[in-house]
């Protein structure tokens, strides 16, 4: 059983083409997504008041057979995606939120802007905790980093400096104090 | 037996061999018994769809046909002109070589008799030499005219034979307006008056000409036409180009209708046009038409398609892979004789060619619908040049707004540069809102005798209004 934040929880993978971000000059492609993906969440996650957010990401390597959940015609149409290029294409950040922030809300505006490499979101609808933290495991996903209002402890996230960070809102922790 | 004068494909011969169906006769039998003659024509009909030639329902037909117009009317299931006038039974018609009027030949049921046959009061006469046929009406003006009883039956055509029994079947023009596999959307029927027929008089119509408009509930509309023009054609189409524009009706199967004029009871001069939906919905083998090795060839490949389709891992790709191969399907029909001949079409009931369009079709989709916007991806192959378009709506008055120019000018656009390249040119649509998805397809062959397929929903009432005055 999770711990419990509540009934107000959240929990999606958003898949990025690693290849195509790549392939367009990015460097770093981890650190592209998260510049597309933090800004947003400082947008909807109405910072000041409680969120509490952790985020997993990495390159998609599968421990053996994936049952990745979904809902509805517009994900099964990522998750097709997915399956085409091979999820070890596939960069995922995974997000479990509680309190004020939707992550669905940070779908169509990543659609919208056309990020590049974006393939689609899918969503992990009422998973707990800990099953949500086992799937993210069995993609070979890591725990990057903690959101607990706007202050954002930096786990294993290097991808963004701090003064970037504070100018789109967030309160950066060097040191983390990870955990559920 | 007379070469007869046919005016179907098919005309009925009696005594052909067949094998009998078990317990076919036995059912028709105990449904004439039962007066369930309309139950029983639609056993045959059933058979004659498929092979409008079958001897055996043709036989049993006709015996059916046979019963007295006293008996069959005071039964449980008399025969309205929606059975009558069926195209089905016109095999076994005879028409008058006068006065074009028609009759089932029922007693040429005896015709196989070794005897000579002779019949008292007969519905017509006809010549064994060139089968010119009179009915009795016009044998009575012509042979005993002026009240005089003068028995000279030599036929008047030929004079080489004396007019007798039985009548041979000579087959009959079609009485009722063709059924095609697709779904009839609208009825209009344009009558000649101030009047505007009612919808009595146009129900009454269709159950006669056109039942299948009935049975799928299609639109039934009614225009007054006064005075009559000379040419009725092209009027009709003048007005269902209003008709579209004013979203009226559909515009589905509006440049392809099938029309017919006629003369009703009362005389009054009335024409028919009767529109159909696309994609097809509702497929029922037409009567007369029969299968082109091109139609048959690119069917004989559903299968294949169909089961790659079904292979397919579960969800979009399975959903997306199996309503284009159903799409196709729905295109190789009987109907479509030698109107799928060609590379083009070919290659797109192509195995190949059909991954590569669902494949391209799941990824435009889901950039449409991230992106909320029409995506489009190119495929070049030797014989067709394959354009693979997502529209994030899935009703298609909306999904036209993503065609800047129009859908027309988009297709002639890229008709103009596949054949350019000697190709033809395909483009299969996608059109969803997340939740609901529909398909169509356009193709322009390279070759110019195949079948030009629009996506006639995608076109803009402008579009139509320019079509239907071309």
């Amino acid at each position: 059983m999770g711990k419990g934040y509540g009934a107000m929880t959240s929990a999606a993978l958003f898949w990025f083409d690693w290849q195509e971000i790549s392939d367009a000059g990015h460097a770093t492609y981890g650190a592209y997504a998260y510049r597309q993906l933090l800004p947003l969440i400082a947008r909807y996650g109405e910072l000041e008041t409680g969120t509490i957010c952790m985020f997993f990401d990495g390159d998609c390597i599968a421990e053996g057979g994936l049952e990745i959940p979904c809902q509805g015609f517009e994900e099964q149409l990522c998750l097709s995606a997915v399956e085409r290029r091979g999820t070890d294409r596939c960069y995922v950040v995974a997000a479990y939120s509680s309190g004020a922030l939707d992550l669905n809300k940070l779908h169509q505006p990543l659609g919208r802007a056309k990020a590049i490499g974006y393939l689609g979101k899918t969503s992990c609808t009422g998973m707990k905790i800990d099953d949500f933290v086992q799937l993210t495991g069995s993609m070979s996903l890591e725990f990057s980093l903690r959101l607990s209002g706007s202050k954002l402890n930096k786990v294993s996230f290097a991808f963004v400096g701090d003064q970037q960070l504070r100018e789109w809102g967030f309160d950066p922790v060097a040191s983390p104090d990870a955990g559920t | 037996m007379p070469e007869s004068r046919s005016y179907g494909r098919i005309v009925f011969r009696p005594g052909e061999p067949y094998a009998p169906t078990p317990e076919l006769t036995e059912k028709i039998q105990h449904l004439i018994g039962a007066g369930k003659y309309r139950s029983a024509l639609d056993e045959l009909f059933a058979i004659l769809a498929r092979n409008p030639a079958d001897p055996e329902a043709l036989t049993l037909a006709l015996i059916v046909l046979s019963a007295s117009r006293t008996t069959q009317i005071q039964s449980a299931e008399p025969l309205g002109p929606r059975y009558l006038y069926d195209r089905r039974l016109d095999p076994l018609c005879a028409v008058c070589s006068q006065c074009g009027s028609s009759w089932v030949a029922s007693n040429v049921k005896f015709a196989d008799l070794k005897t000579r046959l002779s019949m008292m009061n007969p519905v017509g006469l006809q010549c064994n030499n060139c089968s010119f046929t009179l009915c009795r009406k016009c044998l009575k003006s012509i042979y005993f005219g002026g009240g005089m009883g003068v028995f000279n039956r030599s036929c008047p055509k030929c004079a080489t034979e004396t007019l007798g029994v039985p009548v041979y079947p000579t087959g009959r023009p079609p009485m009722q307006l063709g059924r095609r596999p697709e779904h009839v959307a609208a009825l209009i029927v344009f009558r000649e008056g101030p009047v505007p027929p009612g919808r009595e008089y146009i129900e009454e119509l269709a159950e006669a000409r056109s039942p299948d408009a009935l049975d799928d509930k299609a639109e039934l509309i009614g225009v007054p036409v006064n005075p009559w023009p000379d040419d009725i054609e092209s009027h009709a189409r003048d007005k269902l180009a209003v008709f579209v524009g004013a979203g009226r009706i559909s515009s589905a199967g509006a440049l392809d209708p099938e029309a017919a004029t006629l003369t009703d009871e009362s005389g009054t001069r009335v024409h028919l046009v009767k529109m159909y939906q696309a994609p097809p919905s509702a497929p029922i083998v037409p009567v007369e038409d029969e299968p082109s090795i091109d139609a048959e060839v690119l069917r004989c490949r559903i299968p294949e398609l169909r089961a790659a389709a079904d292979r397919l891992h579960p969800g979009v790709n399975r959903l997306v892979g199996r309503m284009l191969v159903e799409h196709l399907e729905r295109l190789a029909v009987p109907s479509q004789a030698g109107r799928l001949a060609g590379e083009t079409w070919s290659a797109l009931f192509s195995t190949e060619v059909l991954d590569t369009s669902r494949e391209g079709l799941l990824e435009t989709l889901r950039k449409a619908l991230l992106a909320d916007q029409h995506e489009w991806a190119e495929v070049d192959r030797p014989e067709i040049r394959l354009v693979l378009s997502s529209i994030p709506q899935a009703s298609a008055a909306r999904a036209q707004a993503y065609f800047t120019g129009g859908y027309l000018a988009f297709v002639e656009r890229q008709r103009l540069e596949a054949s350019a390249g000697g190709k033809g040119f395909g483009h299969w649509i996608v059109c969803s809102d997340g939740q609901n998805v529909t398909i169509h397809l356009s193709c322009c062959p390279a070759e110019a005798e195949a079948l030009m397929l629009l996506a006639q929903d995608l076109m803009t009432a402008a579009e139509w209004a320019r079509g239907m005055g071309r």
